[in-house]
């Protein structure tokens, strides 16, 4: 693995500000806005405000990833690590890239909009750690999509890609509700983990396949 | 020594032939040049010698294993960054040599701006320093002539033919003759 990609990679996005300060600001915007239309201080049950957030992150990782691809391809770059072999090692650190600086700081912002909410801080920590896993899955599968509809507008490729985040949807729900109860959550977490080596393994090669018909 | 040989290599897309039974040897260290008109499959050909698009028929045997330097349709700069950024992206360092290209190119008074300001000759000057910068023993160029001016233009075929004396491969398409040797393969599509 050349690291000169990697620090180039962290450069370009980190120099487009757009690019990671808007979707985690719109994330703030969406957890400011939301008490607003429920009263935090009644009785609801915290899997409404945590459901909430998965989704919510779902959203913004989506906006997160719209032009991971697109810039690179428009300019010729992605043409030139097609030509050097080098495709897969740079979608690989895009997703990186783009967990560091959006998906990780989405899952801070929401543990701190967590902590808020007088819910322990044993299950915001595990909410934390959930919001870290799940969107390192969310950009991996949204980076498929912005790769199956790179010429044709990202839309289709998003839409087909977000039936397959719904069980990741699920499983973070079932650990919410036993992590309210009190009950083990290694089996929902050893299964996340899971999901996200997997994810993080395998989606980076089908998109470097997919990147490279596109070149062609 | 070889370096690609073709052997009746066709391309063709929805029932339309770009290339039709084109065949060639290129040896390391030849300057060559592609040349045809308009859409007769002058980039295909050369996508096709790089591998990022694969021949609908016919063989193309590359025996190069090393890494290429590759100058495409497309500039591969970065208009939200700097000139300075984009030479830094691209693994390449502000030394005495570069200042001078950029002072050829009358670009060193622009460093500090963004390359989305410049025009498109300017860009193109540019995106070629990385050529100019190539440590790798192969080149090749897709129109690397389009967009400069004269003066660019006699400063690139210099250094085109000086590489090849280095015994560099250069393979490029263009509409512009050459001095000395070069060798021209002419697809008609």
């Amino acid at each position: 693995m050349d690291r000169d990609i990697l620090y180039i990679e962290m450069y370009k996005l980190f120099k487009r500000r757009r690019a990671w300060i808007g979707p985690v600001l719109v994330f703030l915007l969406i957890i400011i806005s939301f008490p607003l239309t429920l009263d935090i201080n009644s009785d609801n049950p915290p899997q409404i405000y945590l459901s909430f957030i998965w989704i919510s992150t779902l959203l913004v990782t989506m906006l997160g990833t719209e032009l991971i691809f697109s810039d690179d391809f428009e300019d010729g770059t992605l043409e030139q690590y097609a030509v050097n072999d080098q495709l897969i090692e740079v979608v690989f650190y895009k997703i990186l890239v783009h967990w560091v600086l959006i998906g990780i700081p989405l899952a801070f912002v929401a543990f701190l909009f967590i902590l808020s909410l007088n819910i322990s801080i044993q299950i915001s920590s595990i909410a934390l750690l959930c919001l870290i896993i799940s969107n390192l899955i969310f950009i991996n599968f949204f980076s498929l999509g912005n790769a199956l509809s790179l010429k044709k507008g990202s839309i289709l490729g998003l839409l087909i890609t977000i039936p397959f985040l719904i069980p990741v949807l699920i499983v973070l729900g079932k650990m919410t509700t036993s992590a309210l109860l009190g009950l083990s959550l290694v089996g929902h977490l050893s299964l996340l983990v899971g999901v996200m080596i997997l994810v993080a393994s395998f989606i980076p090669f089908v998109i470097s396949f997919i990147l490279r018909t596109h070149l062609e | 020594m070889k370096l690609i040989e073709a052997k009746n290599i066709s391309y063709k897309i929805n029932d339309r032939n770009i290339l039709n039974n084109i065949s060639f040897v290129i040896d390391f260290g030849e300057l060559v040049k592609i040349s045809g008109d308009n859409g007769s499959g002058k980039t295909t050909l050369l996508k096709i010698i790089i591998g990022l698009t694969q021949q609908t028929k016919g063989e193309l045997i590359n025996h190069n294993e090393d890494k290429v330097c590759f100058l495409g349709h497309k500039n591969n700069l970065k208009n939200y960054l700097s000139i300075r950024e984009n030479l830094m992206i691209q693994g390449l360092k502000l030394d005495s040599f570069n200042l001078d290209l950029l002072e050829k190119f009358n670009l060193r008074r622009h460093i500090d701006n963004s390359v989305g300001t410049l025009s498109f000759g300017q860009q193109k000057k540019l995106s070629l320093i990385r050529v100019l910068n190539s440590v790798e023993n192969i080149l090749i160029l897709d129109e690397p002539f389009v967009g400069l001016d004269q003066k660019s233009k006699e400063f690139l075929k210099d250094f085109m033919e000086a590489e090849v004396k280095k015994n560099k491969t250069i393979i490029f398409t263009s509409h512009i003759d050459f001095k000395d040797d070069y060798r021209e393969i002419q697809i008609n599509g």
